[in-house]
């Protein structure tokens, strides 16, 4: 076992100018990819790839941790300014940050915002580093066949984003699955689905397969739409710093509220598959609860900014733990999250958690400090920046196009990789205009090996028995339990697509 | 941008399921001709594949048809065509490399299918290829592709 100090990591992460350099290009980064409507968290995360590819590991995770901790920090901008949510989490922001922007008090919401996201994703993260000591023992116990079962559970998660229809769901985590299976067979080595094709034999790579089928089906509506950015409006005025810190009043006048929704939304965050729209809208609904006023929600109340926004950004620390350290995506962000850290060379998963327990810690700090970078950040430039939320976003295509292909042929030294990128790019297209949900994909391709190959491996130490094990009974219990949770919920869940 | 998919064409959706089921079911054959080890998980997510998509079809083509085709046969020609765009993005990176091709592209798209003036779409080319060598190239020290013509 690794015995890393969280102490030791965090002076580690403070005092070294090449983690604090990337992580002050990745919040600004997260901001503006969370600021635009339209785009989001996975698409940064797809559009990072090709960036963190020749960076080393830990650079590349703290800077994509970094990058998706600030997203809805950024996501709150347009969703006051102009009453059009970044994406489908900031919604519920919409409600109350709007009007108080109509009635000018823009700066206010945005401070508020501003200072809830700070305190949510400190809280997050501070609750995740928390919970390192409670589920180490459990990571300690993990052989090839918990891995192997543990791959079968995060496969059962296929149906947390589906979106609500599972039928497509499973038929895009089978395809996922399918492909990962291309290139040489990790037992024995024989060249499956390669037809010949000496590029194939190392499989489908990931930094062309996630980009293609999550940024260019983006790009491809975003450029079909041809629609302008919305014209700055007077909005924008009262953006300074003093006029924001009259929402820092706020937040602290409120702190219990934001103490409650950053807890609830770290909590949220872990189950899999509740995701974000569930943390901000169950938050609006306590503050709303709670409050001695409630008829004012919807009519500019700074508490239904301040709630959700908080669970906003605490969800993430809370989502974090069952990526990290069991290598199950338990949200459609997560899924390319972990797809990202794999084309960097980390395996998210109890091997990860035991042979890199200072990488862990470094993520965790990194998610805590990138709260506070992004929040301060925004505060300073706010009447600047506030006007990324007008930003035509159509003319980003080209630009995000020749980065998705630049990524492709970093990561393969064949140019015929870009057919497979063009193959996954028309049905990653066809599946976002038809509405058929993307994430599963990506758990499917990057689970895919993993689950073989442990099978392989446990098979071959224990047989059958391997079932028997007492951390596999578990497994089997928490995998009965998910596909009976999904296949019998009542309702849908917010979609991921 | 989240899709509706209570708007999906009913043809288009069953054609996406017949897409997938022909992927499946080529996949699943060729899987039976590789060593048991080698056979047993594709042949199992293939098979599986096959079923859901099958029945996945059958469900779409039972089911409603569509209310608008004109308005979606127009959004459908204007993804065509981006994609049309994204193709030119990808030959003219293929032959001319990363930073030649893709300025070249960024100019002709601002330019051509955004109409903005020269003034801005030469610069933002320029300032693209700038970009990916100095934290490419220069920063992370990555050797960018130069194209299938100056190899």
């Amino acid at each position: 076992m690794s015995h890393a100090s969280p102490v030791a990591s965090l002076i580690a992460l403070f005092t070294s100018p090449d983690l604090i350099g990337v992580m002050l290009l990745a919040v600004p980064f997260g901001v503006l990819v969370g600021a635009i409507p339209g785009i989001g968290g996975k698409f940064g995360i797809a559009i990072s790839i090709p960036f963190v590819f020749g960076m080393e590991p830990v650079a590349g995770a703290v800077f994509l941790v970094a990058m998706h901790a600030v997203v809805h920090t950024g996501g709150s901008l347009p969703g006051i300014l102009l009453g059009i949510p970044g994406g489908g989490p900031d919604a519920a922001i919409v409600v109350d940050g709007y009007p108080m922007a109509q009635r000018g008090e823009a700066g206010r919401a945005i401070g508020a915002s501003l200072t809830s996201s700070a305190a949510g994703g400190v809280i997050g993260g501070l609750l995740l580093a928390l919970l390192v000591p409670v589920v180490w023992p459990i990571v300690l116990a993990f052989g090839p066949a918990e891995t192997f079962l543990l791959a079968l559970l995060g496969i059962t998660f296929i149906a947390a984003v589906s979106g609500g229809d599972l039928l497509k769901a499973l038929i895009v985590g089978s395809a996922g699955l399918m492909l990962s299976f291309v290139g040489a067979e990790p037992q024995d080595g024989v060249a499956r689905f390669t037809f010949g094709q000496l590029f194939l034999w190392d499989g489908i790579d990931l930094m062309a397969a996630v980009p293609a089928v999550f940024a260019i089906p983006e790009m491809i509506e975003m450029g079909a739409s041809m629609a302008k950015g919305a014209a700055p409006t007077a909005t924008t005025s009262g953006l300074g710093f003093w006029q924001m810190r009259e929402g820092f009043g706020d937040v602290v006048r409120h702190r219990w509220l934001t103490f409650r929704a950053s807890c609830l939304g770290a909590l949220i965050g872990l189950v899999p598959g509740l995701g974000g729209e569930v943390a901000s809208w169950v938050c609006y609904g306590h503050a709303a609860q709670t409050s001695r006023q409630p008829e004012r929600f919807g009519h500019g109340a700074v508490e239904g900014v301040i709630a959700p926004d908080a669970a906003n950004n605490s969800k993430e620390g809370g989502a974090l733990l069952p990526t990290l350290f069991f290598g199950v995506p338990g949200s459609s962000g997560m899924a390319l999250l972990l797809a990202a850290f794999v084309t960097l060379g980390l395996q998210p998963g109890p091997q990860l958690a035991l042979g890199n327990a200072d990488l862990i810690w470094t993520l965790i700090w990194a998610l805590v400090l990138a709260n506070v970078i992004g929040s301060f950040m925004l505060a300073a430039c706010g009447r600047w920046l506030g006007l990324i939320a007008f930003t035509a976003g159509n003319r980003l295509v080209p630009f995000v196009l020749v980065f998705v292909i630049a990524g492709c042929l970093l990561a393969s030294v064949h140019v015929q990789s870009l057919i497979v990128m063009l193959v996954l790019g028309a049905l990653g297209t066809a599946m976002k205009r038809l509405g058929w949900p993307r994430p599963p994909f990506a758990i499917g391709l990057v689970l895919g090996s993993i689950t073989e190959r442990s099978f392989h491996q446990a098979w071959a130490i224990w047989g059958g028995a391997f079932l028997l094990k007492p951390g596999a009974i578990i497994l089997l219990v928490l995998i009965a339990a998910s596909i009976t949770f999904y296949a019998f919920r009542p309702v849908s869940l917010p979609s991921s697509r | 941008m989240p899709s509706d998919p209570s708007a999906s064409p009913v043809r288009a959706d069953a054609w996406l399921s017949a897409i997938f089921f022909a992927g499946f079911a080529a996949m699943t054959i060729v899987a039976t001709t590789y060593p048991a080890i080698a056979r047993a998980m594709p042949m199992l997510v293939g098979t599986l594949g096959m079923v859901l998509s099958a029945i996945q079809f059958v469900r779409t083509v039972s089911g409603r048809r569509d209310a608008a085709p004109r308005e979606k046969t127009a959004r459908a020609s204007a993804h065509l065509l981006m994609f049309g765009w994204l193709i030119a993005a990808v030959a003219l990176v293929a032959l001319l490399g990363i930073l030649v091709g893709g300025a070249l592209f960024v100019v002709l798209f601002l330019r051509a299918r955004l109409r903005e003036a020269w003034s801005s779409a030469i610069p933002s080319g320029l300032v693209l290829s700038a970009a990916l060598h100095l934290m490419l190239e220069r920063g992370l020290g990555v050797r960018l592709f130069e194209g299938l013509i100056w190899q």
